[in-house]
């Protein structure tokens, strides 16, 4: 068991947690058919969320990469849809470093570049060690001071 | 006069805001008092009116008499609040922007409301109701100076007459919008088909509702044209003729309400003797408006023009500008979004050098996106039409309706691939990004590299199996640009001339497996 394995069930569980609880008040108050379908598509997301869980995290480590080198921040990421963010180390507004209770039990801590681009420019470097997160940090606040090209 | 309560007039304009808030017991009250017989009950209704006359002016008093501004070294500090006394001081360093708004009223008087502009509220920081107009030139003065200067820093509360011409060193005028470019605007605004949609969805509920009234409008229609036609033709052509003046009510409305906004649109670029420019528009027929706008504000340029105004070769100019676009009913109403609503085409193209220097639509070499986008909107069209007839078959229904609509449908997604892959176009010159995008219309976006706050590439499947990616290029306030199908190795080039060092060179970094 790994953060890349959990992290999607727990997502899954929250995603298919208020299905769930609608149909099974549903089901409880004798609308039965769509308490079954409520109950049916929580499940298929839970499910989905079990699935891709259990066959996907080395794909998506190994396709997850991240890159500072003075100019910009590169993530790369996606398993079915391969996503290439870059954002100017110059135009960087703020960082965030956050531990997430999941995060807390592996040990682990995410970092959030944001820029004046708001949410399509901002990027997460989740699964680093707290160290390296306070480091990557650290270089991107010394980088943006003063970039070395 | 350095602190200070704004101009007595603001009264009125307080009462006016708090009693539209009470509009609708207001009018519950004069319908009621009217429509009840007994006097006594008469006289409730009337005191909720007097009520509630006294309370918006009351408000208002108070609105007025507890706000205060004061003009300090380091900013503008202002007090407000009715019951709560609220303080806030906002850094000169912050004010992005000073816009005068002059209602006829304020006009009469001389007045103008100013509304501070700053990068992190939405809309104004904060509004001064009224104030004298030589007042706030005097603001925007001390507030929009670049550097506080030595003495003026030390000795901030003496009046400075005569730094206040100085600092601009130049202003030009850049444009000037003509009267028949606006109606012109106005005539070729797609919103006046909405409106006609609008008025035809009364005009059917109205039919539901009310068949007596129909019925008779039908029959004087008849009668006026039964010597020309038969019945059909005589219901179609009022049909027709309803129509056809509902459109034109709308196209008349909307000419008529972008005079009203924009009349006189005026653009001048000053320069400060830091060098830094601001570009001021004036404009408005009722409500005076003047609004400045610093170059350093801008965050991305769209030239725009649907298909009416491609026709008559009129175009309108958006600034992306940060703040604005949080507050979007605002940008709409006051006129804020649009920098030139109408001008030919070629003049907005050489308007475009003006704010972004070294910006030349002329010079880019456009290129096109991948042509595999014609195969792939087709392939969608073929996509949807293949269930739709093998519904058909399958349930047994006369096929060639279906085949003619599959193949209609697959005909207009191979002509809008053939569209948009001949609009859809590229460009960067090492400063500047250029999109051109449209099907019907034209649109062209200009993005300075300095204004890039990230970029990101999609490949989805598909996206790897024909070799292309879509990019995204985000400017500050969050508004961006998307272009698909684009050529993987030149979204690549396009990231590195962007944000710099090739995202090809091995992003090595990994992340825990823990």
């Amino acid at each position: 068991m790994n953060y890349w394995r959990v992290a999607p069930i727990v997502q899954g569980a929250f995603t298919a947690a208020p299905l769930l609880l609608y149909g099974v008040m549903f089901l409880v108050s004798d609308s039965t058919e769509l308490g079954i379908t409520l109950c049916a598509s929580g499940a298929a997301l839970f499910l989905f969320g079990f699935v891709w869980a259990l066959a996907t995290p080395r794909l998506r480590y190994a396709r997850f990469r991240f890159d500072l080198d003075g100019q910009r921040l590169f993530v790369a990421s996606g398993v079915i849809v391969h996503r290439e963010k870059s954002i100017p180390i110059e135009r960087v507004q703020h960082v965030d470093v956050a531990r997430g209770p999941l995060e807390r039990l592996f040990g682990l801590a995410r970092v959030s570049v944001f820029t004046a681009g708001g949410r399509t420019a901002t990027i997460h470097v989740p699964g680093l060690t707290p160290e390296r997160a306070d480091a990557l940090r650290a270089a991107v606040l010394r980088q943006r001071l003063e970039p070395n090209p | 006069m350095n602190a200070g309560r704004v101009h007595p007039i603001a009264l009125v304009l307080h009462s006016y805001d708090a009693l539209k808030r009470l509009l609708f017991l207001v009018a519950l009250s004069i319908f009621k008092a009217l429509s009840e017989d007994d006097v006594s009950d008469q006289l409730i209704w009337l005191a909720v009116i007097g009520g509630s006359l006294v309370w918006s002016i009351a408000v208002a008093a108070l609105r007025w008499w507890r706000f205060r501004y004061h003009l300090t070294p380091s900013g503008l500090e202002i007090q407000s609040g009715i019951l709560r006394l609220e303080r806030r001081h906002i850094p000169r360093e912050r004010v992005q922007d000073l816009s005068f708004e002059a209602r006829p009223l304020l006009r009469l008087l001389g007045l103008v409301s100013v509304s501070v502009q700053t990068a992190g509220a939405a809309g104004a920081e904060a509004v001064l109701a009224a104030v004298t107009r030589s007042e706030a030139e005097r603001l925007r003065d001390a507030l929009l100076a670049d550097a506080p200067q030595g003495e003026s820093q030390a000795n901030p509360h003496e009046p400075r007459p005569h730094e206040s011409q100085p600092q601009r060193q130049t202003d030009t005028r850049l444009l000037r919008v003509s009267l028949v470019h606006l109606i012109m605007r106005g005539l070729t605004d797609n919103r006046a088909g909405v409106l006609l949609a609008g008025a035809l969805g009364v005009f059917a509920e109205s039919l539901e509702v009310d068949q007596t009234f129909f019925h008779g409008a039908m029959d004087r229609g008849r009668v006026a044209l039964s010597p020309l036609a038969s019945d059909h033709l005589a219901v179609g052509a009022l049909v027709l003729s309803v129509v056809i003046a509902i459109w034109m009510l709308g196209y008349a409305t909307s000419a008529f309400f972008n005079v009203l906004l924009f009349y006189g649109l005026d653009v001048r670029q000053s320069e400060s003797a830091q060098g830094r420019t601001t570009f001021h528009r004036t404009y408005g027929l009722l409500t005076l408006r003047r609004h400045a706008l610093p170059r350093a504000r801008i965050q991305a340029l769209v030239l725009a023009q649907n298909l009416a105004r491609r026709v008559f070769g009129l175009a309108e100019m958006r600034a992306i500008d940060m703040g604005a676009s949080a507050d979007a009913r605002a940008v709409q109403k006051t006129g804020m979004g649009v920098f030139v609503p109408a001008a030919s085409l070629d003049t907005l193209r050489a308007l475009v050098p003006q704010l972004f220097p070294a910006c030349e639509p002329e010079a880019f070499d456009w290129r096109r996106t991948s042509p595999r986008r014609i195969r792939r909107t087709t392939m969608s069209g073929v996509l949807l039409a293949l269930p739709v007839v093998a519904l058909a078959v399958w349930a047994e229904l006369p096929l060639a309706p279906f085949i003619t609509g599959a193949v209609a449908l697959v005909a207009f997604c191979l002509m809008l691939g053939l569209l948009r892959h001949r609009a859809i176009r590229i460009a960067f010159d090492g400063h500047h990004l250029a999109l051109a995008t449209g099907v019907l219309g034209r649109s062209w976006s200009f993005v300075p590299r300095s204004r890039v706050e990230g970029i990101s590439l999609t490949r989805t499947p598909l996206d790897r199996w024909h070799g292309v990616a879509s990019v995204r290029v985000v400017v500050g306030g969050g508004q961006s640009f998307r272009v698909t199908n684009v050529p993987f190795e030149d979204a690549r080039a396009l990231c590195t001339h962007l944000v710099g060092d090739s995202a090809q060179t091995h992003a090595t970094a990994r992340v825990s497996m823990e």
